[in-house]
């Protein structure tokens, strides 16, 4: 928790520093967020070219909007809330055949852990299982339990209420313990 | 596993809502502590599900997910204009500037003896030396003066034009970097 509340103001300080022109801590910042952002987006594009060009709009408007940031809020979960509208703007608007973000449905077609548990090793088992969680219960138990976002971040950053939060990550946690045990990884 | 309902015994599914808290790193009163490890001591069901659970959400971190790759970085920071000045750009604008730092410190001193060469030649050297001669007394410096020194100096008239045209140019290219970001924190 303080390691969070550290973090941010160590942001706060760096966006400070680049609205005052500051060109190294513009590039801090970018450099500080271009990896989790990436990968964020990553989750659901599927596709290294569209996250790049995803990665590279989200910057782009982070600057645009850097003067709209409220300092009392969690910078990290307001990056990530510019992520995620780029996300769903893409999907709604070009890729219509991409995942899409409201589907909570497990796809017919993907191979339950089991069957893949044979030809794959664990790691490639074990991203098998992440990948047949529904993406929005997906997505809460990343944003927590891998990028360690705080409830409060979680809510910031999807716009989604926390009662919602936390059902959606009960009902993750205990989807990802009965994979992860039919795949025989625990 | 007990599935006890009492008030003050936790049944199964209330250690487990609590347990999960805890992962959380939530705070626990120290009353429903002493229940939660009370229940956890006697139902072994709970205990391997506490266990599991641990277990899955360690696994988390050791999923892999894609790095943007280096290149991207470079092409990420370019667009942005936030790439940083390459070193030997650097290292030519202080040679430079150092160069002409050296040039006029000649004129000046030595602006005297060379007005008269310059004074047809080349306007801009020879506004120059007015500048400098209006500085320095006439005479000072000027016996050190050789003819060789003196169309060494002018040579170098020519060549801080061409340096100050270089530092315009370098700056134009950074600004026209900078302002991209700049822009788009405007639009």
């Amino acid at each position: 928790m303080e390691d969070r509340l550290q973090v941010n103001k160590e942001d706060i300080a760096l966006v400070e520093r680049a609205l005052a022109e500051d060109y190294s801590a513009q590039r801090e910042l970018v450099k500080r967020y271009q990896g989790p952002i990436f990968a964020y987006v990553y989750r659901w594009m599927r596709n290294r070219a569209d996250a790049e060009d995803l990665t590279q709009d989200v910057f782009i408007k982070m600057f645009r909007a850097l003067h709209t940031y409220s300092r009392k809020s969690s910078f990290r979960a307001w990056l990530y809330r510019i992520a995620r509208n780029r996300v769903i703007d893409f999907i709604r608007r070009k890729k219509p055949h991409a995942v899409d973000i409201d589907d909570v449905v497990v796809e017919d077609d993907t191979p339950t852990p089991i069957e893949v548990h044979e030809r794959t090793s664990e790691q490639e088992m074990l991203n098998k299982v992440i990948e047949s969680l529904p993406p929005l219960y997906r997505e809460v138990l990343l944003l927590r339990h891998r990028d360690e976002l705080s409830y409060e971040e979680i809510v910031e950053s999807t716009g989604i209420a926390l009662g919602t939060i936390k059902a959606r990550l009960h009902r993750a946690r205990a989807m990802l313990k009965k994979q992860l045990t039919e795949a025989q990884l625990l | 596993m007990r599935d006890n309902t009492s008030a003050l015994v936790m049944d199964c599914a209330e250690s487990r809502k609590w347990i999960e808290l805890r992962f959380d790193g939530e705070e626990i009163p120290d009353a429903i502590t002493r229940k939660l490890d009370k229940h956890l001591a006697s139902c072994e069901g709970c205990r391997l599900w506490a266990t599991q659970m641990e277990s899955a959400l360690a696994k988390l971190q050791m999923i892999t997910e894609p790095l943007p790759t280096q290149q991207f970085k470079t092409r990420l920071m370019r667009e942005l204009g936030l790439s940083p000045v390459p070193v030997w750009l650097r290292w030519a604008g202080g040679v430079l500037a150092g160069l002409s730092a050296a040039w006029l410190l000649a004129v000046t001193l030595l602006g005297d003896r060379l007005l008269g060469a310059a004074r047809e030649g080349i306007p801009v050297v020879s506004r120059l030396l007015r500048i400098g001669q209006y500085l320095i007394p006439a005479g000072s410096g000027s016996s050190l003066l050789t003819s060789a020194t003196e169309i060494g100096i002018i040579i170098l008239g020519g060549a801080v034009m061409l340096i100050v045209l270089g530092i315009l140019a370098r700056r134009m290219v950074n600004r026209a970097q900078r302002t991209r970001p700049a822009e788009a924190r405007s639009a």
